[in-house]
C-alpha cells in the first residue's frame, strides 16, 4: 500500500484509464460504421430499384404521349362532328322550310320559280289567281320561323291570274357555317 | 490537456461529417429521382386508363360520322329519296373540297317533277344524315318542273 505524503496541491495523481469515453468510443464508432455500411447498402439498393424501373417509366412515357396523340385526334373528330351537326341542323332546317312551304300553298296559288341561295336569299315566284289569298300566303310566310321579313317584290295582273314574287332572308344556311 | 481532448472531439466531428455528407446527398438525390419515376408511373397509369376512354369516344365519334366513300351508294340513297313521279335527270359531282374538318363531295343534283313531289323529296334529302343541302331552285322549264339542288355528302375517313 502506497501512502502520498505530499501536501495535496503537490500530488501528481496517477491517471487511470477513461473507461467510460473508450466504450462510448468505441460504441460510436460501431455506430457509424454500421449507419454507413446500411446507408451505402441503400444506396445501392435505390440504384438497383431505379434501374429496374426504367423500361415501366419508359412504357408511361410512351403511354403519355399516345394519350396526348390520341387526345388530339379526338379534339378533331369532334370538331369534325360538332361541324357535321351544324351543317345538318342547316340541311334539316331547310327541309323544315321546304315542307312548311308545301303546306302552306293556297288552292289557288301554283309556283313558278323557287331559290334559295348559300348566302340565304329566299326568292319565290309564282301565280295566285286572287290578290286575298296572296295576302294570306303572305301573313303564313311570315309566321315561318326560318323566314326573315318576307316582302312581296312585284304583282303584276296577267290576264286571269296574278304573277308575284317574294323575297325573305332564309336563316337556316348562315346557321349552318362553323 | 483540455485542449487536446477538444481538438480530437472537433476532429472527430468533422471526420463523421465527412463521411456522412456524401452519403446523405446521395440519398437525397436518389429519393428525390425515385419520387419523380413513382409520379411517371402513376401518370402513366392514369394516362393507360384515360386512353382507353379517349379510343373508345373517338371511335364511338368516328361511327358516327361515318361518311361515304362510293357515287354508288350516294346515287342510290338519292334515287331512294324520290318522291313517287319525280325523276332523277341530272347528277354533276365537282371537286371535293375541305370544309373545316370535314371532306366534302359537292353534288349538282337535279330532279323532274310536280311542286309537292318535289318538295317532299326536298324534305327527304333534308332529312338523310348523308346529304346536307346547300342551296335550291325549282323553275318551270317548258312545261315540266325542275328543282336544282346543291348537295355536299361528307366523303372519306374523316379527319
Amino acid at each position: 500500500m502506497n501512502i502520498n505524503l505530499l501536501p495535496p496541491h503537490l500530488r501528481q495523481e496517477e491517471e487511470k484509464f477513461p473507461w467510460k469515453a473508450a466504450l462510448l468510443t468505441f460504441a460510436l464508432g460501431w455506430l457509424c460504421a454500421f449507419l454507413l455500411v446500411f446507408g451505402w447498402g441503400q444506396v445501392r439498393f435505390l440504384e438497383q430499384r431505379l434501374e429496374l424501373s426504367q423500361p415501366a417509366k419508359e412504357q408511361a412515357q410512351l403511354v403519355l404521349g399516345q394519350l396526348a396523340a390520341a387526345e388530339k385526334r379526338l379534339e378533331s373528330v369532334s370538331r369534325a362532328q360538332r361541324s357535321l351537326w351544324a351543317h345538318q341542323r342547316s340541311s334539316e332546317a331547310f327541309g323544315e322550310l321546304l315542307s312548311q312551304l308545301r303546306w302552306h300553298v293556297p288552292e289557288d296559288m301554283w309556283f313558278t320559280s323557287l331559290e334559295i341561295n348559300e348566302t340565304g336569299r329566299f326568292l319565290l315566284t309564282g301565280r295566285v289567281f286572287s290578290l286575298a289569298g296572296l295576302s294570306r300566303f303572305l301573313m303564313e310566310l311570315r309566321q315561318l320561323p326560318q323566314l326573315q321579313e318576307p316582302v312581296l317584290q312585284s304583282t303584276t295582273r296577267k290576264d286571269a291570274y296574278y304573277e308575284f314574287q317574294i323575297e325573305a332572308k332564309a336563316e337556316l344556311l348562315q346557321a349552318g357555317g362553323e | 490537456m483540455w485542449r487536446k481532448k477538444s481538438f480530437l472531439a472537433f476532429a472527430s466531428v468533422l471526420l463523421v461529417l465527412a463521411l456522412f455528407l456524401p452519403l446523405g446527398l446521395r440519398l437525397w438525390r436518389l429519393a428525390e429521382e425515385e419520387r419523380a419515376v413513382e409520379e411517371v408511373l402513376a401518370q402513366g397509369r392514369e394516362a393507360a386508363r384515360k386512353l382507353q376512354e379517349v379510343s373508345a369516344q373517338e371511335d364511338r365519334i368516328r361511327s358516327q360520322l361515318q361518311a361515304e366513300r362510293s357515287l354508288s351508294a350516294v346515287l342510290q340513297k338519292l334515287v331512294a329519296a324520290r318522291a313517287v313521279d319525280v325523276t332523277l335527270a341530272k347528277i354533276t359531282p365537282d371537286q371535293l373540297h375541305r370544309e373545316g374538318e370535314l371532306l366534302m363531295l359537292p353534288l349538282a343534283v337535279e330532279y323532274l317533277g310536280s311542286y309537292p313531289a318535289l318538295l317532299e323529296t326536298m324534305e327527304r334529302l333534308s332529312s338523310e344524315t348523308a346529304f346536307l343541302i346547300r342551296t335550291c331552285s325549282f323553275k318551270e322549264d317548258k312545261g315540266s318542273l325542275k328543282a336544282s339542288v346543291l348537295l355536299w355528302v361528307p366523303w372519306g375517313d374523316g379527319p
